[in-house]
């Protein structure tokens, strides 16, 4: 079988550390392997997958010993960070940059862009602005761009962490059906959702990589449910404080939004619903839903009708009210930071800060630069500030994206402790696991309309 | 999609920008604006209701020419007159090249630079993605202005926190532009096979979308500058025409 990649006693250091990112890593690739690599945030899966896409050292400067020979003839690539790769002004050149740059004849481009388009449920998009779309829809043009190019190894970082689970299902369907997609090495936390299309599996660990069967390689990433939360030992200090269900700390009353001009062509309309004091309210839908609109709006970030938003029960309200009773965690929890050590984020008495710091797990970083924490570290502090500053409601967008199993399930947990503080928690989410987790109330935004899922028994 | 090359179009504004900047008279001036609308619309003037608020707000410059001009004439005689003539040519001068902006998408601009005037791709879609990063940093601003809007409350946000707002916006911008440079990268921006025409380097890359430059825009620019022509022959020949330049 013919190799396209062999890596023999690699490690590899970047230039601005001391400490090699992966080392001592023996690791082959061949025809018709499809790779999963699974592992905790921070470990060193996406460097790997640069070493092996071939960007490391020409694109991403680091150190490499030992031998790495690369032998496929093209290669395509996902990266993180959709928004960020986009070139081209519309979502069809987008998907016909790679192909133009191999200066394929046109109608052979048009035809291959157009069926890429329909299968990933892009066609109605084409002519669209890519950074006009959503999140989600953004990251369907990433992965159409590269599965469009058809190359003989597709590498892929954290591919569906925008999608919801509809759409991570169709997109792992049509790699498992085409037979052009038969060679893959893929990053993602969702591992169970790669079960049937890989056929190996890599652990990796502090920068080590060692093949495992899958149910190794999940056997710490179980999806999570409530009844998992109830049956796992809690990292949080449990004290006697219960959660006591407050009144009401916002209703939203049938709220609608447009993003076009003459409010045509509704995103979504008489979206209702209330969250008490101590409880969470999970907000689920697809991609491009309007779940992030709703927070917006909630907190005035978008124009907001006449007693569409309630809060406390006062339905007239000064902007300043708003920013003294909510708080945003973007789904980019760097946005928030503001400082330049983690003590001085939560700009309150250094005993109060050091004992909001130990209850969310962050003691002993208090001098360190937020940017320099792991993906679950700044969402944590960033619940850790809102606790801080005395919010009653706080509103997380996304909040699972990029984290890893255990980022995930310690999240989980410091959610009760905010919810024990009285705060009412918003959370828009495509995780189900994560909503069934943590939702007292789960609703369900689709075609414009909120339908209620769950909800928590009084 | 532009109906005419954005080249072309750029020489028939400059065509049209060449005789207002020598008409001193407040005939001559007015000509050339109505041309000028009339071509922008051929050569399909986007939001028209748009571009004309935009000129509004640019005309205070041309208005303000004319006050300097009241209060400290540089000749005495005819001020009023003068006056118009000034204010007229400037807001021809703003209407031409305010109005180029509302014909032509500023991606097509670089495309017409990579197919008609050989642009290396490296450079021309560099260009693509730093006018791509814009709605970023400005979505980056409000992101993080709500962030210390939420933060602060009711307080004052200290000068310290605003700089470092400031830092961290660069340094998400130019995250955005090292992505968009790996992007590019991985998708073979540079591995384009390349011909050599003499000294010339020709980039053997295909493109679904054209901005060639075809006959109508040739035909485009012999309209404009006959057009251009026959308008300062009437306004001569009329006695309209002062020239005078600055």
């Amino acid at each position: 079988m013919h190799e396209f990649v062999r890596l023999q006693n690699c490690t590899i250091t970047y230039r601005t550390s001391k400490r090699p990112i992966v080392s001592n890593i023996d690791f082959s690739l061949k025809k018709g392997d499809r790779v999963l690599i699974g592992g905790a945030s921070g470990t060193g899966k996406s460097t790997l997958l640069a070493l092996l896409a071939g960007l490391i050292p020409e694109y991403i400067p680091a150190r490499i010993t030992g031998t790495v020979s690369i032998a496929y003839a093209s290669r395509a690539l996902v990266m993180q960070n959709p928004e960020a790769q986009i070139v081209t002004p519309s979502v069809f050149e987008e998907l016909a940059f790679a192909l133009e740059n191999k200066n394929i004849p046109e109608l052979q481009i048009v035809q291959k862009v157009e069926a890429i388009l329909k299968l990933a449920g892009l066609y109605d998009k084409r002519d669209s602005h890519p950074l006009s779309l959503s999140g989600g829809e953004c990251q369907r043009v990433s992965l159409a761009s590269a599965l469009a190019q058809e190359a003989d190894v597709l590498f892929m970082d954290e591919p569906l962490s925008y999608l919801d689970e509809t759409s991570s299902s169709s997109l792992v369907a049509l790699l498992e059906q085409d037979e052009r997609y038969d060679t893959a090495v893929i990053v993602e936390h969702r591992l169970e959702l790669f079960k049937d299309y890989c056929n190996r599996f890599f652990k990796v660990t502090d920068g080590t990589i060692e093949e495992c069967k899958f149910d190794e390689l999940i056997k710490n990433h179980c999806v999570f449910s409530a009844q998992w939360f109830s049956q796992k030992d809690s990292h949080v200090a449990k004290d006697d404080k219960k959660t006591i269900i407050g009144e009401p700390v916002l209703s939203v009353v049938n709220m609608s939004h447009s993003y076009s001009k003459n409010n045509k062509n509704l995103l979504f309309s008489d979206v209702s619903f209330t969250v008490d004091a101590g409880t969470t309210v999970v907000i689920m839908g697809a991609s491009g839903s309007g779940k992030t609109t709703i927070l917006k709006k909630i907190a005035h970030i978008l124009t907001v009708g006449i007693n569409e938003v309630v809060l406390h029960g006062k339905t007239k309200y000064s902007m300043q009210y708003v920013r003294e009773t909510c708080f945003i965690v973007p789904q980019n929890p760097e946005h928030m930071f503001i400082a330049d050590t983690v003590l001085n984020e939560l700009a309150v008495s250094s005993d109060k800060a050091l004992e909001y710091l130990n209850q969310f797990g962050l003691g002993g970083m208090e001098r360190r630069h937020p940017f320099s924490l792991s993906e679950g570290e700044k969402r944590r502090l960033n619940l850790c500030v809102a606790l801080a500053l005395e919010r009653k409601l706080i509103m997380l967008d996304e909040p699972t994206y990029g984290l890893d199993y255990e980022s995930t399930r310690l999240l989980i947990e410091y959610f009760e402790l905010l919810k024990q503080n009285g705060a009412a928690i918003l959370v828009v989410t495509h995780d189900r696991g994560f909503a069934e987790a943590i939702g007292d109330t789960i609703l369900v935004l689709e075609q414009g309309k909120l339908q209620t899922m769950r909800h928590m028994a009084i | 999609m532009n109906k005419f090359n954005p080249i072309a179009v750029l020489i028939c504004s400059v065509i049209l920008l060449i005789p207002l900047l020598i008409t001193f008279d407040p005939i001559t001036p007015l000509l050339y604006i109505v041309f000028a609308i009339l071509m922008y619309s051929i050569a399909g003037l986007k939001n028209p209701l748009q571009y004309g608020k935009t000129v509004l707000v640019f005309s205070l410059l041309a208005l303000s020419l004319v006050v300097i001009n009241i209060i400290a004439p540089n000749v005495q005689q005819k001020i009023l007159e003068r006056s118009l003539a000034i204010y007229l040519r400037s807001l021809g001068l703003i209407m031409v090249s305010i109005g180029y902006f509302y014909v032509i998408s500023p991606y097509d601009v670089v495309y017409a630079l990579m197919q008609t005037a050989g642009l290396s791709p490296r450079i021309g879609f560099s260009l693509f993605a730093g006018w791509n990063t814009v709605p970023l940093f400005i979505r980056d601003m409000n992101t993080l202005k709500a962030a210390l809007a939420f933060r602060y409350g009711r307080k004052k946000i200290p000068f310290r926190t605003r700089l470092f707002g400031a830092i961290i916006l660069l340094s998400h911008a130019v995250r955005h532009g090292e992505r968009a440079s790996l992007s590019m990268a991985v998708r073979g921006i540079d591995s384009i096979p390349v011909k050599k025409v003499g000294s010339r380097k020709q980039y053997l890359r295909s493109s679904v979308k054209k901005v060639y430059w075809t006959f109508k825009d040739t035909i485009l620019c012999i309209a404009v500058a006959i057009g251009s022509i026959l308008l300062l022959l009437i306004s001569i020949q009329l006695g309209w025409f002062k020239f005078e330049l600055g």
